[in-house]
């Protein structure tokens, strides 16, 4: 082991992983910051470019990149009344309220300290649980898959959605779209129509650029008339006072870093999820709850440790089983595909050095977060005043050249628009966009091991409930599934009748 | 735009039905019970029952909302502009960029959107160059992915 982290830390100290490190946090703290441009919108635009790069500096551009941008989200949070990625927008209100009261730095620089805190502690958590996970799911066989992806997409649908019904279309939506081409335990072509580019399936990569990409450039544009107020007022020492805050609330930074890493590690709940959670719940024990929306810190101090901890959080299930725990790391997946990484329990056998080097980025980027934090915080006024009008079409120029990178084809062009516009209907409509993510992702695993299991057990369903992790599993499963009718009977037994 | 659930009900149920007629012509997998059609079929019956339940859900609300309802931006003639802009560049983009080449295209694509979007004409003009530029600096030489040249062959560097 130690062998393997010395070489790990070698990779990392790279000069040329160092640059892309520190160009990749730029890159984060800048789309972060921006209003409209998302965490998951970093990562789809970066994958074009760490196509062409080594597996080790490609993941740790996009480790950096997302951990800066859930920060820097906290920015235009906190000056604008905007949240700068999905995840800030929990307590953009109370920061705002902060800034109003002339704390803007308090604000700021909880947001900054406690995000690394929360990173750290995340990171801690994934360093040691996923290689203990992994010896465990060395074990699994089809059935146990099955189960656990089933799992995995229960939980997206169910924890990570507020209308089930809508965000279950939206899976099977994935679902089906992961069935096109010929990647089936038959070797059919399904779904092509004759179309050869259809073949070997929709290219993740084009899809992704054009459902976290396209549509946030399309969303924009029905929006590029509302101009940004920045709230005036000169940011102080964004450092002062964090000591005393973390001797404040180390139970707020502890319960936000746990519930982050968890809900991260779930599939289909991220940063965001994670983050709304947190501030109910540091509400809910707050000795002075009746603070919380007038410019009160301690919902910043939990729900900013937890949302950068929930990154570190989704990481777990991705690289031990496979299964994204949030739309970054569903890319995340896709990459590491495409660098022969494939995830799974047996990665930490045949790709150690890989492995460890991607828990020292992580700690490397959360550490980096403070400094390149700090100055962020200092150029935040300039960063809000770039003008959007000129750079979303630059965006969008670059989402066409990123899709067309990856198999130089312009048939991929025209699926970063099908999916942009798919993206941009659904989300006006109420349809969650990330279980159709985690559809395609995981949809090939789930027919695979459907149909292995269902050959092997010659069409016995019982089979799926014959070893005790399996039935655990799907017991489990079953339970989530049950579980709105329940709810639905137990409040009808509890309501008077009428 | 949005739509209710009733129309979304019967748009995936249509989804549904087209997919399950569709399986029907996939062959079976020799010697095994489970063939290609198996899975996909599943999937159709699931959007089915979503379908029904979105059905039951749009028929209590049926009073409430419209079956569609226009956005407000729709009567804004510079933001339906801007949307439709971007998908046309896309489309666009798609169908001539090998023919007349990554450059003239990408300036006049990013000419179009930044005016569109109201930037002013001699900074649209600057950044649609230059952005191009950049862009195909950083892809074609950085990267080596082969942006077409089209018309501007001869010329290619």
């Amino acid at each position: 082991m130690l062998a393997n982290l010395a070489a790990a830390f070698a990779q990392v100290f790279d000069p040329y992983v160092l640059a892309v490190i520190l160009g990749s946090a730029v890159f984060g703290l800048f789309v972060g910051a921006v209003p409209g441009l998302t965490a998951t919108m970093a990562t789809a635009l970066l994958v074009p470019v760490t196509f062409f790069m080594p597996p080790v500096p490609a993941i740790a551009a996009i480790v950096t990149a997302t951990a800066m941008a859930i920060f820097s989200g906290d920015i235009p949070g906190c000056l604008l009344r905007i949240p700068g990625t999905p995840a800030s927008a929990a307590y953009t209100d109370e920061a705002y309220a902060m800034t109003r009261n002339g704390q803007a730095e308090v604000a700021l620089g909880a947001g900054l300290v406690f995000s690394a805190i929360g990173g750290l502690f995340g990171t801690a958590v994934l360093i040691s649980s996923a290689p203990m996970l992994a010896e465990w799911a060395i074990k699994f066989s089809d059935f146990e898959y099955f189960w656990l992806v089933l799992l995995g997409l229960t939980c997206a649908i169910f924890i990570a959605s507020g209308d089930p019904l809508k965000a279950f279309v939206s899976l099977l939506l994935g679902l089906l779209i992961a069935t096109i081409g010929v990647g089936n335990p038959a070797g059919h072509p399904r779904f092509t129509f004759g179309e050869p580019n259809l073949l070997s399936g929709i290219s993740l990569v084009p899809m992704m650029v054009g459902m976290f990409a396209v549509s946030e450039v399309l969303r924009y544009a029905i929006n590029s008339k509302q101009t940004l107020v920045v709230a005036q007022g000169r940011i102080g020492n964004v450092f002062a006072g964090m000591w005393r805050l973390t001797v404040k609330y180390p139970k707020s930074i502890l319960r936000g870093s746990v519930l982050g890493t968890l809900v991260g590690a779930l599939p289909g709940a991220g940063a965001d999820i994670a983050a709304w959670m947190s501030y109910g719940i540091s509400k809910r024990f707050s000795r002075e709850p009746e603070k919380f929306g007038t410019g009160h810190v301690e919902g910043i101090v939990e729900s900013g440790a937890a949302n950068n901890s929930a990154l570190a959080g989704a990481w777990i299930p991705a690289l031990v089983f496979g299964i994204p725990g949030d739309s970054i790391t569903a890319i995340v997946i896709g990459v590491l595909y495409m660098k022969n990484l494939n995830p799974g329990p047996t990665i930490f056998i045949n790709n150690p050095v890989a492995i460890y080097a991607v828990f020292a980025v992580f700690i490397l980027a959360n550490l980096l977060m403070i400094p390149l934090g700090f100055l962020a915080i200092k150029a935040a006024k300039r960063i809000l005043q770039v003008p959007r009008n000129i750079l979303m079409p630059l965006i969008l120029l670059f989402c066409i050249v990123g899709s067309y990178a990856i198999n130089n084809s312009v048939f991929d062009v025209g699926v970063m628009l099908v999916f942009g516009l798919v993206a941009y209907v659904m989300e006006e409509n109420g349809f969650p966009v990330a279980p159709t993510i985690l559809g395609v992702v995981l949809g090939g695993m789930l027919e695979e091991n459907f149909i292995k299991a269902m050959i092997k057990s010659d069409g016995d369903l019982t089979a799926f409930f014959s070893r005790p992790i399996a039935a655990t599993l799907g017991v489990i499963t079953i339970l989530v599934w049950l579980s709105p009718l329940v709810l639905k009977l137990l409040r009808r037994r509890a309501a008077p009748p009428a | 735009m949005r739509i209710s659930d009733l129309v979304w009900a019967f748009a995936i149920a249509l989804l549904a039905a087209l997919v399950l007629v569709h399986v029907q012509s996939f062959p079976p997998m020799p010697g095994q019970k489970f063939g290609p059609a198996v899975y996909p079929g599943l999937i159709a019956c699931g959007l089915l029952v979503c379908a029904v339940l979105l059905l039951a859900r749009g028929w209590k609300a049926r009073r409430q909302a419209a079956l569609i309802e226009p956005m407000a931006w729709w009567r804004d003639r510079d933001l339906v502009v801007g949307f439709w802009l971007i998908v046309a560049v896309l489309a666009a983009y798609t169908a001539v960029s090998e023919a007349i080449g990554f450059i003239p295209v990408a300036i006049v694509a990013l000419l179009a959107l930044n005016l569109a979007f109201r930037v002013r004409p001699p900074v649209a003009l600057a950044v649609a160059v230059l952005g191009t530029l950049l862009v195909h600096t950083i892809f074609y030489k950085g990267l080596r992915v082969p942006l077409p040249w089209g018309v501007l062959k001869s010329l290619a560097w």
